[in-house]
């Protein structure tokens, strides 16, 4: 059974449309979203995450359609949701941020609540600082700390916008195997536009440009689309989609090669500069 | 639709905490107990001061900086920028709205038991001439809660910070106004004191100003209900619910102004 179901989803502020009639299927696993800034991937999230109402179309999140309220109160009820902004107030310490938010998620028993906010903040490697007060938090710890409240109760589904902005490299790699450890036995739509955590940690990619899908499919499936149009040249081909230096010199192609060029193996990145094409190539990809 | 019904009085007890331990209320309590004991202990303390230190002094402390106090807790998330987190979650505006209004008894609590505290010494040590009855004692610390109440209604119509630093100017200035009219005008003021000073200088008692002091309680009872009311039409989904609320806190306010005259 599909954990997100939706279709012909539209989402419009005055006259933009910033979802336009997106079609979307999820499961049990990892799913990541990708897109190039202004796509609709914040908009397309509120909209699951029960924030946010859609104008038209059909969506069922966890069985339920959460234009209805008592439906929508079921949604959150086996919801973890990271915003893009996911702000605390700096005068909490770490454990009072994470257990005010699991009185909001309805953990009104004390002991059993506690309990749980120290599951979490071990979970996400912040347990030492949990009487520290966010405003003395780094901006990762932060972060992780916005992860802790999303993983409160077990949720069924677990929606997360741009969980690794910000993030060290050692975060990075930490943060990767909490979320696909979070992903087995549940649904986790994870939105970013780093492709490496796309690559590591997703089964499955949803691709989405100017409000609609573009992609769907399994990382294999997304990266044969850059198979045989990448390639390496000692000079940089203006008729290429996209291309970069190297740094050993040479230049990355993605587009359509000419007769005779040195084929590259492709990657997730190739694959989303073909879909999303040169407004990607100059916007997202440096 | 069922909710937990745990998840107020929990998130009120959190809020209740957060409130006594917010350095503004810690501020003004402990301004409060030093102006009682410096007054006892370095002034000419007279037994008409004392009785107004019992019936009306909370009003003033932290009575009015619960006002700002009442403001920043129920801003607190818009100020974090938490919003977009809760409104995902399934405790709504309107729990944590009436949250906070049960935690600004919490303020009023801790003033209560101040207050009969210094009651009690007093009376053992000086006596009171006309010693104040239950309501009397029990006023000033239900003003707490009215500060409170109002910082929070203020904090859901008017976020802006500049709105309970004017609140609380207009809240004083308004009590002056009132407090300085002729009998029984003072009784409307939200700080009321009610030992007549008559023609001297506080040293001796001359009376106790008529009126009904149940009535006035009640009176205060009723303005602390409007702020709260008012608060949660904002939120409520419900809002036919709300207004029959504020129309029955109206209604209070109204009738026990009226009773309290003498």
């Amino acid at each position: 059974m599909s954990t997100i179901d939706g279709h012909g989803l539209v989402k419009a502020f005055g006259r933009t449309r910033a979802v336009d009639g997106l079609d979307l299927t999820t499961s049990t696993g990892v799913t990541g979203l990708l897109g190039p800034n202004g796509a609709g991937k914040t908009t397309l999230l509120r909209m699951l995450a029960t924030v946010t109402s859609y104008d038209a179309g059909s969506l069922r999140v966890l069985g339920h359609d959460p234009q209805d309220a008592a439906a929508r109160l079921a949604i959150r009820r086996r919801l973890g949701y990271l915003p893009q902004e996911a702000g605390f107030h700096r005068g909490f310490t770490a454990f009072e941020a994470v257990d005010y938010i699991a009185v909001l998620k309805e953990h009104d028993e004390r002991r059993a609540r506690h309990a749980e906010v120290r599951r979490v903040l071990e979970l996400v490697g912040l347990s030492d600082v949990a009487t520290t007060k966010v405003g003395a938090l780094s901006g990762g710890m932060r972060r992780r700390l916005g992860l802790a409240q999303a993983l409160l109760g077990d949720p069924d589904l677990l929606i997360l916008d741009e969980p690794t902005v910000g993030l060290d490299p050692q975060q990075r790699i930490r943060f990767r195997d909490l979320v696909a450890e979070a992903g087995s036995g549940r649904t986790v739509l994870l939105s970013t536009h780093q492709t490496e955590d796309v690559a590591t940690v997703c089964s499955d990619v949803i691709v989405i440009d100017g409000g609609r899908r573009v992609f769907g499919g399994t990382i294999d499936e997304l990266v044969d689309l850059a198979r045989d149009r990448v390639w390496l040249d000692d000079r940089r081909d203006p008729r290429a989609l996209a291309a970069w230096r190297l740094g050993d010199g040479s230049y990355h192609h993605v587009g359509d090669p000419p007769d005779g060029a040195q084929l590259a193996p492709a990657g997730i990145e190739d694959a989303y500069l073909v879909l999303i094409g040169p407004t990607a190539a100059a916007s997202d990809v440096a | 639709m069922s909710r937990s019904p745990g998840v107020v009085p929990a998130l009120a007890r959190q809020e209740a905490r957060r409130l006594l331990r917010h350095p503004v209320v810690l501020a003004a309590f402990a301004w409060w107990v030093v102006i009682v004991a410096a007054a006892e202990l370095y002034q000419d303390t007279f037994v008409v001061q004392r009785f107004e230190s019992v019936t009306a002094a909370f009003s003033f402390l932290p009575g009015v900086p619960c006002i700002l106090v009442g403001h920043m807790m129920t801003t607190r998330d818009a100020r974090a920028g938490s919003l977009p987190l809760l409104g995902a979650l399934p405790v709504r505006a309107e729990q944590r709205v009436r949250a906070l209004c049960l935690a600004a008894l919490a303020p009023a609590a801790v003033a209560a038991v101040l207050n009969a505290g210094i009651f009690s010494g007093y009376r053992l040590a000086f006596g009171f001439p006309d010693a104040p009855d239950v309501w009397q004692v029990l006023q000033a610390p239900l003003t707490v809660a009215g500060g409170t109440l109002l910082g929070i209604m203020l904090g859901v119509w008017a976020p802006s910070r500049a709105t309970p630093m004017l609140a609380m100017v207009v809240m004083v200035g308004i009590n002056v106004v009132v407090a300085n009219r002729p009998h029984p005008v003072p009784l409307f003021g939200p700080m009321f004191s009610w030992a007549d000073w008559g023609p001297t200088d506080g040293s001796v008692w001359w009376a106790m100003f008529p009126g009904s002091t149940l009535a006035h309680f009640l009176y205060l009872g009723g303005l602390c209900s409007m702020a709260a009311a008012a608060a949660l039409i904002r939120v409520s989904p419900r809002r036919g619910r709300a207004l029959v609320v504020s129309a029955g806190a109206v209604a209070l306010t109204v009738a026990a102004g009226w009773a309290q005259l003498p």
